[in-house]
């Protein structure tokens, strides 16, 4: 009887303006193999399925643990991280694709700075008068904390703007990542106080407005954040900061 | 500190800018499609609900709506800018979307494609109705008596689009108050999203059932 | 007019020291692999500590220091760590202000658990992510000064040396952009490595994919000292992988999770029973080296594998999900079960270095103008590191460093040459042609994997001097058979290879002084264990291992330990601290 293996069918570029090709590689099974100690067997020894000598698939990782977003992939149609995709569960062959929604590097290495930029945009910071002492924080309710956590482990992976039917080359929507920060920023009893700011920065083309409410973003959130709840919210600080401005000014 | 101003929080600037004007017209955009075009299709559902009691009740009940005051000027406010706006710009909106609805099978992802969908049906079905109805009736004066309705309804042709574009309507309605409950942050933790999609989905089939029976009914002879 | 700051890595001590210097006004060039957000800091899970003593139980910084001195096996020196934690409140403090959202108690106060090492609740933590929270803090704080223009951040950059000028003060980096490979030198009045770890040379650790010590390793081959890399923490609890070892948190000890094993058909609480003082809460080279006692000597492993029983089945998930959910869900997406209702199986991994960067109490290493902090450097931790000190001794290690870096740039104003720097992008430009141009047989990845297992199985939980000596004749061949790498990949864009072969060479150089310290070490000392040497000597070893970097190997020197503060005394954990030698925190005359 042949040996249980696992086929990896990946989808690879060279470089960001090459045309893409499918390499299939194949990996005898282990139980507690996922995506990336799949990978790196296929580094140690690169060879397609075919016996064709080819190079390493380039891909971006770094904790395995899925906190730090790194090697998030498309993987049998889905967006997710591939360290937490164990070969367990999977049958047949398993299709391996770079994110959509962001510039791809090289194979499954994808560009997500522009995240990183909206962050920035939106003023995703408390701003705090000083590092130097100024004592303890303000105090807060265990219970808004519990729900303000929840936000404050997104990890930036992109999985909520891959899946987005929104977010895509002919929009600029930036996704409900930023909205969730947004609305973290403000649950902060500092933070709230410049709430305004942030909520300007998504009144505008690309912002919140631009939501089609698919709701994909709950769904695929890695870390379960209830995305869906800050899209709610923050929309409804937005309106009332616009009410507000148009009748108070 | 020498870098204290650049990190200081950016005056506000008075008038409308770029982000604003984007905002007010998604606004409008939500706002509109539920005032004053919900709220026409619910009256003109409502209306036409008449034919239920036969022909010539409907005729009769409908007459205010011909013999408005400023007929033209009412018809062209109320109804013809908001349902251009609303379908144009929606249209500008749709143009921005890539549905993945094979890929995400989630059923609110399956409600955004149906919603654009349905929303384009609605516009193609819309201007149909208007320039088959009062449009005609403007260039030519003729009215759309119950015989002219009568004899599209048993035509199977007719009847197809008029559902067709009807249950499109019904449903881009009912499932936009639902995200327009979203949208405005009336509708904000899951569980509350939840309720309201039931009801939604509830006013749906409950818009649908009538909204049918008022097609079927025009196939009853005069 | 302002310094001009160059820092390697983006982790909470590089951007703790890229905040504190922009907020002086200072400008920095900072550098990382990864896009700062998933520095490998995002994966410490437990907690921060801090005597702030909201709990009634008279913590105090001085009680803190006494548990870390005590916890390193004497082997820090002891005013930076008294600095440390009398840091350790304002800087939990800061990070509550901007934005992290810490556990609290129900009257709204931060909320503190027990960690292992303390009979104290002084580990602060925002579920049982708190790195990866303080993290994202520091990262927001930092992309206001980005915004500002006061950071300029070079992400997917990869530093390959430092450079130094004629009189030998660093003036400056030479880096590497991983995606268009263009080679470059970076001027800077200081420059700080905030790299991390060195985890990667034990194949399989709990650390992250850019944990190979290259950076750490490079300014070692450029003459900074190594210190006391022999050091190396094994943590008691990890669940053994493919790719890596994930790490299960000490806080779940903290929360009351519970060690055993099967013993004669019973449930063995063994920690509880050989150490009935503290309990499961024994610091980490003490359960590890008893769980390895446990599995190899006793062969009580479970199921005869190398696993044991942790077990948090009895407690309340619901308190459990609030407090150490990250913790759980890493089991539950790993090993697909439910630790809340069944046992995790877990098993000690390499999983920190308390060695590193020779620096002075400021944080400066040997090379003048060049700075470290965080784990890459040896300061803080002696012979073991205390949970939930590390995430502290980062930021503080950051604070401090950028205060003598900002004062350093004042007093060497760099002449604005550049000569120095055109020499050595010619001498890594080189380097990497070699690199590209080699057609052996071997395959870095392959060479990588046998020094993983190499170092982890000689050189981690239990030390003999015959296979030290082993382990670095092997070194030195796995050195020659790196010469002989075919690389597959000769792309010019984006070439992880080219650049992995790099780091392998530093990995391997820096294992000779984290093997070759642990040889010269005769004694027992924290997490330095030698069965044939099983007691602590202080006569011979109260001392810093320092290597420095020859052609012919590391070179060895020591240094003795500063012990003003904290008379040494034996450190037992069987019994309560106030039964050892000294009261807690009482001065040495």
């Amino acid at each position: 009887m042949a040996e249980r293996t696992t086929v990896l069918r990946i989808k690879r570029q060279e470089n960001p303006r090459s045309a893409t090709y499918w390499e299939e590689f194949e990996i005898p099974y282990k139980a507690n193999h996922n995506i990336i100690s799949m990978l790196m067997e296929i580094r140690r020894n690169p060879v397609t399925r075919e016996g064709k000598r080819t190079t390493a698939v380039v891909f971006d990782a770094n904790c395995l643990e899925e906190v730090c977003g790194s090697c998030t992939m498309v993987i049998n149609g889905r967006v997710r991280q591939a360290c937490s995709q164990l070969a367990e569960g999977l049958n047949g062959t398993v299709t391996v694709e770079p994110m959509s929604k962001f510039p791809v590097v090289r194979d499954l290495w994808v560009d997500r700075s522009k995240m990183f930029d909206y962050l920035k945009k939106a003023h995703s910071w408390i701003p705090i008068d000083g590092t130097y002492d100024l004592g303890p924080g303000p105090r807060v309710n265990p219970q808004e904390q519990q729900f303000a956590y929840l936000f404050s482990r997104c990890m930036t992976c992109g999985c909520c703007l891959e899946a987005c039917p929104q977010v895509n080359d002919h929009s600029k929507f930036m996704g409900p990542a930023i909205i969730g920060q947004v609305y973290l920023m403000g649950q902060h009893p500092t933070g709230a106080m410049h709430q305004d700011e942030r909520l300007q920065a998504l009144m505008g083309e690309g912002g919140i407005a631009d939501c089609g409410n698919a709701q994909n973003c709950v769904e695929v959130c890695p870390k379960s954040i209830p995305l869906t709840t800050a899209i709610g919210d923050v929309g409804g600080q937005v309106s009332r900061k616009w009410l507000r401005d148009l009748f108070a000014k | 500190m020498a870098e204290d101003a650049a990190l200081a929080t950016p005056a506000v600037s008075s008038g409308m800018t770029a982000d604003e004007r984007h905002w007010l017209l998604r606004r409008l955009h939500s706002l509109s499609g539920i005032v004053p075009i919900g709220g026409f299709l619910f009256f003109h559902l409502f209306e036409n609900a008449y034919v239920l009691h036969g022909g010539g009740a409907w005729w009769k009940e409908t007459e205010f709506t011909r013999t408005l005051p400023f007929q033209v000027a009412i018809e062209a406010l109320v109804l013809w800018i908001p349902i251009l706006f609303h379908a144009i710009y929606g249209l500008v909106i749709t143009a921005t979307s890539s549905p993945n609805v094979g890929a995400y099978t989630y059923s609110r992802n399956t409600g955004y494609t149906l919603q654009r969908i349905t929303g384009i049906l609605a516009f193609l079905f819309i201007g149909f109705h208007f320039f088959s109805t009062r449009g005609w009736y403007y260039a030519t004066g003729v009215e759309s008596t119950y015989a002219r309705m009568h004899s599209w309804m048993i035509d199977p042709v007719y009847l197809s689009i008029y559902l067709i574009g009807t249950l499109a309507c019904v449903y881009h309605l009912t499932n936009g108050i639902f995200t327009f409950t979203i949208t405005w942050g009336l509708a904000v933790g899951p569980s509350a999203q939840r309720l309201v999609n039931r009801a939604c989905v509830a006013l749906f089939v409950v818009l649908a059932v009538v909204s049918v029976a008022i097609l079927v009914a025009f196939r009853a002879p005069a | 007019m302002p310094g001009h700051h160059i820092i390697i890595g983006g982790g909470l001590a590089g951007l703790t020291t890229a905040m504190k210097l922009a907020e002086e006004g200072e400008h920095v060039d900072l550098f990382s692999i990864v896009p700062v957000k998933r520095s490998h800091s995002v994966c410490a899970q437990g907690g921060i500590n801090g005597a702030v003593n909201t709990k009634g139980e008279g913590d105090s910084p001085m009680i803190h220091f006494d548990d870390s001195i005590y916890g390193g096996d004497f082997l820090a020196h002891q005013p930076p760590v008294l600095g440390m934690c009398e840091a350790a409140p304002s800087i939990i403090y800061l990070f509550d202000r901007m934005g992290v959202m810490f556990n609290r108690t129900p009257e709204g106060l931060l909320d503190f658990r027990r960690f292992g090492g303390t009979k104290h609740h002084r580990t602060a933590f925002a579920g049982a992510t708190t790195g990866q929270q303080l993290l994202y803090a520091l990262d927001e704080q930092v992309r206001r000064y980005e915004a500002a223009g006061l950071v300029r951040k070079f992400e997917g950059w990869e530093m390959l040396g430092v450079v130094p000028d004629e009189a030998g003060d660093c003036r400056g980096v030479v880096a590497i952009d991983t995606r268009s490979l263009e080679l470059r030198a970076f001027p800077g009045d200081t420059v700080m490595i905030a790299t991390g770890g060195p985890g990667l040379i034990f194949g399989r650790s709990t650390q992250s994919l850019v944990n190979t010590g290259s950076a750490a390793s490079a300014c070692y081959q450029q003459g900074a000292t190594y210190a006391n890399g022999e050091f190396i923490q094994v943590h008691p609890t990890a669940v053994p992988g493919e790719d890596k070892n994930r790490l299960i948190s000490e806080s779940i000890r903290g929360e009351g999770g519970r060690v055993w094993t099967y013993k004669e058909g019973k449930p063995w609480y063994f920690l509880e029973e050989m150490y009935p003082a503290y309990g499961n809460l024994v610091p980490r080279d003490i359960a590890t080296r008893a769980i390895h006692k446990v599995v190899f000597e006793m062969k009580l492993g479970v199921d005869g594998q190398p696993l044991v029983f942790l077990d948090v089945s009895h407690l309340d998930p619901v308190l459990l999900r609030q407090r150490v959910e990250g913790v759980l869900e890493i089991y539950e997406k790993f090993v697909g079960q439910d630790p809340t209702k069944v046992p995790m199986k877990i098993f000690p991994a390499m999983h920190y270095s308390m060695g590193g960067l020779w620096v002075d109490y400021s944080q400066q290493t040997n090379i003048p103008g060049l700075f470290a902090a965080g784990e890459c450097e040896f300061q803080y931790h002696g012979a073991n590191r205390l949970g939930a000190n590390s995430l502290l001794s980062c930021v503080y290690g950051g604070d401090v460093g950028a205060k003598a870096m900002t004062a350093f740039a004042k007093s060497h104003k760099s002449d604005g040459s550049t000569r120095a720097h055109d020499l050595e992008v010619t001498r890594h430009r080189e380097d990497f042609d070699r690199i590209f141009k080699m057609d052996g047989k071997e395959n870095a990845f392959a060479i990588w994997r046998e020094l993983g297992e190499l170092m982890t199985e000689n050189v981690t939980v239990v030390r003999y001097n015959d296979k030290l000596k082993a382990t670095d004749a092997k070194l030195l061949e796995l050195k020659d058979r790196w010469g002989k790498i075919g690389l597959n990949d000769k792309g010019k864009w984006a070439n992880q290879e080219a650049l992995f072969v790099r780091h392998l060479w530093n990995m391997l150089e820096l294992a000779r002084p984290i093997t070759l310290g642990a040889l010269n070490r005769n004694e027992s000392r924290g997490a330095h264990y030698k069965p044939e040497f099983p007691e602590r000597d202080d006569e011979n070893f109260m001392k810093t291992t320092l290597a420095t970097w020859s052609s012919d190997g590391p070179r060895f020197g020591w240094e003795p330990v500063d012990v003003s503060l904290i008379k040494p005394r034996a450190r037992r954990y069987d019994v309560d601290k106030s039964a050892t030698a000294a009261k807690p925190a009482e001065k040495a005359a």
